[in-house]
């Protein structure tokens, strides 16, 4: 079990955090620039907080009142980085093995397995893939056997193709070996994938960390801060770069995104907030840059003095987000109405 | 060729190559302490250690034979003990060693500080401890710029004069080097053949050692 209570005063940043993982997987979420990676050198002991504690199964790794701070290297914490950082002077088996006092030949089997490794023992880091080099990066941190794994964005400089093998490679290991996992990202299609558990840090802050299942109040949808976030998957259908669109296709219905090269038949992220989704009653008709479909309503979500949250179905479960506002101007909405859902292209985000 | 010409290759590539060697455990370091220190006063401490490379080298060795002269403080305590740093072959290694200090230096730091730090970051995270991260991450990933600055190093202290003659002198079979050689051939009224084969011997070494040290530095930069 990790614990963190730390307060880091950086030039025009305030890190304040306070977070508890347990042996799920959990993801921190959050956009750049919001102390996610200054949260794992902290923990890995690569940033020394001004006032606080990290404790890692009881045991203090940083303590500012008991004055403790341990090295990097006596945390018995793993760490993939972004960037793979295989060392180039070595092979991928001496990098493998780089770190390892200890070598334990069962979990070296089951990496070189888990992760396909065994073909690639005996090359040189150099000419080897992004992906490839980030499974090499992976077992590494691995094999010394840590308490705790830290992963920055370890799929955000893989070609997408690779990301998707990657992602799986996470799932197997970790159901396979069993270790405690920080992931840190600011894909919600990854967090969606992995997270067994999600903390959502915004400024430096914690906002939100609880089970994957109570953040997100369906399947598809997220709350990210104070705002709900759709993501749907869909299937690339076609592009028209002339007009500035593309098609994707989820639950049935085509939905216009904004123009994105990719292959017929690809598997497409997308995300909508749910305040940039508006309802109508009257018969509007898609006109591309304008997406309209037919939805039920099937439930408030959420209502305060400002705004009302609705999840509709229209193939696929979908939030809306209402300002009150626009609500007078809506004659009555009820559960089970048939309304239009409007939305326009560029309110959609591609992952 | 002459015996003196002789004694004067191999006293100047053992001069040499002392002062490389003992020169690099000194450069590898300081370049890591500059690297990856930061502390009051960087600048200053930087220039002092490239100063004998823009200092007229008869400037060093007259500062290097004031220290250690029989007559100074430093120079009559190591007299104490035997040592002498004066008209000697350890004279001419430690003029070499301060000369070339800066240029082996210089190489050596750069491949040092174009090391990103996740690597560091990384070897730590493995339970690796600065000083095996220092030998088992550093130095391998900076051999380029080590190889490059030890062979500067060897070609400047072949070459070095001014220095060496104001603190070993020219004493014929004992602390004559090559450039100090051509020197004596030079003034001398039939040493005009003498002069011109180690000149030659001297353009060969340097030479050769700037292609080595060329190489290496492209493939560093090339690694990095």
């Amino acid at each position: 079990m990790l614990e963190i209570q730390i307060k880091k005063k950086l030039a025009n940043f305030q890190l304040d955090l306070e977070l508890k993982v347990g042996s799920e997987f959990t993801v921190l979420l959050g956009e750049s620039g919001n102390g996610k990676s200054l949260t794992l050198s902290a923990i890995a002991g690569f940033l020394r907080p001004d006032k606080g504690y990290i404790k890692l199964d009881g045991k203090y790794l940083h303590s500012q009142a008991q004055r403790i701070s341990l090295p990097p290297e006596k945390r018995h914490i793993g760490y993939v980085m972004q960037d793979s950082y295989l060392f180039p002077h070595l092979t991928v088996k001496k990098n493998l093995l780089f770190g390892v006092k200890q070598l334990d030949e069962h979990l070296l089997e089951s990496l070189l397995k888990l992760l396909d490794l065994r073909p690639l023992l005996n090359r040189g880091t150099c000419n080897l893939s992004g992906g490839e080099k980030q499974r090499v990066s992976i077992a590494r941190a691995l094999l010394t056997k840590p308490k705790l794994l830290l992963m920055d964005e370890p799929i955000s400089a893989i070609d997408p193709k690779q990301k998707d093998k990657i992602l799986i490679y996470l799932k197997k290991i970790h159901a396979a070996i069993k270790i405690p996992i920080l992931y840190v990202t600011h894909s919600i299609s990854e967090a969606e994938f992995l997270a067994e558990k999600i903390a959502i840090i915004k400024n430096g802050k914690i906002i939100k960390c609880d089970s994957k299942a109570n953040i997100t109040s369906s399947d598809n949808i997220f709350k990210l801060g104070k705002t709900f976030i759709n993501f749907l998957k869909g299937t690339f259908c076609s592009q028209d770069p002339q007009k500035g669109f593309s098609v994707v296709e989820v639950a049935n219905k085509k939905i216009h995104i904004p123009y994105l090269p990719a292959k017929i038949g690809e598997q497409i992220y997308l995300s909508l907030p749910a305040d940039q989704i508006l309802l109508s009653k009257s018969n509007l008709k898609d006109i591309g840059s304008i997406n309209v479909f037919q939805a039920k309503v099937k439930r408030f979500i959420r209502k305060s003095k400002t705004k009302k949250i609705f999840l509709l179905d229209c193939g696929f479960d979908i939030a809306v987000e209402l300002p009150q506002d626009d609500l007078n101007d809506i004659s009555h909405i009820s559960i089970g109405d048939n309304v239009k859902i409007v939305f326009r292209r560029e309110a959609i985000e591609i992952f | 060729m002459t015996s003196i010409e002789f004694f004067a290759i191999k006293f100047s590539i053992l001069v040499a190559s002392l002062a490389t060697v003992i020169n690099l455990p000194f450069v590898l370091l300081t370049a890591h302490f500059l690297t990856r220190c930061k502390f009051k006063g960087k600048m200053l401490f930087e220039a002092i250690l490239i100063f004998p490379l823009v200092l007229p080298p008869l400037v060093t060795g007259y500062i290097l034979l004031f220290i250690f002269s029989q007559n100074s403080l430093i120079g009559s305590f190591l007299g104490r003990f035997g040592i002498s740093f004066t008209f000697n072959l350890p004279a001419a290694v430690l003029a070499s060693c301060v000369v070339s200090f800066p240029l082996m230096l210089r190489p050596v730091r750069l491949a040092m500080s174009s090391i990103d730090k996740g690597y560091l970051n990384i070897s730590r995270s493995l339970g690796q401890n600065s000083f095996h991260t220092f030998c088992k991450v550093i130095l391998p990933m900076s051999k380029s710029g080590i190889i490059s600055g030890a062979v500067l190093c060897f070609a400047r202290s072949i070459g070095e004069f001014g220095a060496t003659i104001m603190l070993a002198g020219n004493i014929p079979y004992k602390t004559t080097t090559i450039s100090m050689a051509i020197f004596s051939f030079f003034n001398s009224v039939d040493g005009e053949f003498a002069c011109f084969r180690l000149v030659i011997i001297s353009i060969l070494i340097s030479l050769v050692a700037l292609l080595i040290s060329e190489y290496y530095q492209k493939k560093g930069l090339k690694n990095a």
